[in-house]
């Protein structure tokens, strides 16, 4: 946690007290970048530009919002805008992941995903989906704490939380058939 | 409980969000549905998974790489206070008309560092549909501020775009070699989702992602419109002024292969220029299965083979706008009443409708 203080130095130019707070805050804002992107060198750029913005913009950060959701907001603002450019996302069909109750228990395989499926699978979400799940689970956040972020009301953010869990679901589901993958 | 009432529970069990009632609810279903048991179980070790990715950290010191940037924009900041009050006379602010029964909107579009990227900036505004049919464009070559405002019955499409081989570094951190962007407004800010897939943003950083449009971009959009006013068209800037185009690929110059993505705008108040928008809408779905467009304060559904399969309540005069697709069948908007903003959804799925 930041402290607010820190915080009020920097906004009223305290240069040492700006650098120390982009150093507390350096390690989250790459993992979100890191996640979003799915390669390094992205991420690395990614998250130096969003430093950078904070740097520049700390003047308009109010105390009325929490700092991490604000540097979460520039950075996954950077990500998508740099996502958007540069990868196509795949389109998924939208009814293979309603559920449905026609499986047999007999086709389930309880196995262990191998965290490359897993981020495999989260590459293949569209944007939004692939935000909201690395705030949840990476930055732990809560809905409301991801809605702030994502300025996104907070049934849609449940909404797009609930439908990439399933669609990752059935990711790694296609991924131990051997039909997805690669 | 059917089963696909029971997702809903199942996922909000992950985020520990259940009441007692609803998590005894879920057990009981859970333990006569070996069905919903798989996926309660597949879901869980989903969940574990994603917790226990790694928790990744820089190779090495992002900060540290970047105070040489910092020290850069900080000799900006000060050479660009004192050019900037040097050519205050010269910021570019286009005032159309002035209407004064209605809300003066404000678009500004700072560019920091753009001293030395003055001259490859061009902002053109093109405007028409005064009621005198007067056609007023306005070039802004300054770095400075663009601000439209007060405008009337009118459509500003302001085009700035800076050299591909812009390198000072006071524009460093806040221009970006391949910004093209693309701004309409008629006497309304451009919403904090307006999105140019190509900029990095100059004035919206610290705001919401606006990430509305769910995946596979190339059918999407956004689009608010007034339901007052009818329009069920693309808006157009067209050779003749009186239409505003919002055809990328034809009307900005720069990447517009880029252009993938939806962009939003509001078309709020446009009824003044009711009469110049022409050519069809239709909001298409992702998949185009469906596309909506407003009437008569309705939003109303087309199929794939345009023929109307839901209309929505009227919401009367209220405005309607930031129409999205969550997924194929399933959209979302805004209505701006007096109460507030509001945020309705249509089921296609469910043929159901409601506040959200």
């Amino acid at each position: 946690m930041v402290e607010q203080e820190l915080i009020r130095s920097a906004q009223s130019g305290d240069r040492e007290a700006m650098i120390q707070l982009l150093r507390e805050i350096e390690t989250h804002v790459y993992r979100t970048a890191y996640y979003i992107l799915g390669n390094e060198q992205d991420a690395m750029d990614a998250a130096q530009e969003a430093l950078i913005r904070v740097y520049t913009k700390i003047e308009s950060f109010e105390e009325k919002a929490q700092f991490k959701t604000w540097v979460q907001r520039i950075v996954t603002n950077i990500c998508i805008d740099k996502f958007r450019r540069n990868k196509p996302t795949v389109s998924i069909d939208e009814h293979a992941m309603n559920f449905t109750a026609d499986h047999s228990v007999e086709e389930e395989v309880v196995a262990t995903y191998v965290s490359q499926d897993i981020r495999e699978a989260i590459n293949k979400l569209s944007d939004h989906y692939r935000a909201v799940i690395v705030l949840r689970y990476l930055q732990d956040f809560s809905y409301n704490e991801i809605s702030d972020s994502l300025g996104l009301p907070l049934n849609t953010v449940k909404s797009y939380l609930f439908r990439a869990r399933q669609q990752l679901q059935t990711l790694l589901q296609d991924y131990q058939k051997g039909g997805v993958g690669g | 409980m059917k089963c696909q009432e029971v997702m809903e529970y199942m996922q909000r069990q992950l985020d520990l969000d259940l009441a007692d009632t609803e998590q005894q609810l879920l057990d009981a279903h859970l333990r006569t549905c070996a069905s919903c048991r798989v996926m309660m179980e597949r879901l869980q070790r989903l969940t574990s998974e994603l917790s226990s990715l790694p928790k990744v950290h820089p190779p090495v010191s992002l900060v540290d790489a970047i105070l040489p940037k910092l020290e850069e924009i900080d000799r900006a900041r000060q050479s660009e206070g004192a050019i900037r009050s040097a050519t205050t006379d010269q910021s570019a602010e286009t005032s159309l008309a002035n209407r004064s029964n209605r809300r003066a909107h404000r678009l500004s579009y700072k560019v920091l560092g753009g001293v030395v990227a003055a001259g490859l900036l061009l902002g053109i505004a093109i405007v028409n549909l005064d009621q005198d049919g007067s056609q007023r464009v306005a070039e802004d070559s300054s770095a400075g501020m663009f601000t439209s405002s007060q405008m009337s019955n009118a459509a500003i499409m302001n085009v700035a775009t800076s050299s591909a081989t812009g390198s000072s570094a006071s524009e460093e951190a806040e221009i970006h070699d391949d910004t093209a962007e693309l701004m309409i407004t008629s006497e309304f800010e451009v919403r904090d989702q307006y999105l140019s897939p190509s900029s990095k943003d100059t004035s919206a950083d610290d705001q919401p992602v606006g990430i509305l449009a769910p995946s596979g971009g190339q059918k999407q959009g956004i689009l608010g419109i007034p339901a007052t006013g009818g329009i069920s068209d693309v808006p157009s800037i067209g050779a003749d002024g009186k239409t505003v185009i919002l055809d990328k690929n034809k009307s900005v110059s720069g990447p517009a292969e880029e252009w993938n993505e939806s962009f939003n705008v509001d078309l709020e108040e446009m009824d003044g220029i009711t009469g110049g928008i022409q050519a069809s809408v239709g909001l298409a779905s992702p998949e185009g299965t469906y596309s909506v467009f407003i009437e008569n304060g309705s939003l109303v559904v087309l199929d794939s083979n345009n023929e109307r399969t839901y209309v929505s309540q009227s919401f009367g005069d209220a405005q309607v706008y930031g129409l999205e697709w969550t997924d194929d069948s399933y959209l979302t908007f805004k209505v701006l009443t007096d109460e507030g903003e509001q945020v309705y959804y249509i089921d296609l799925d469910k043929r159901s409708e409601g506040r959200m």
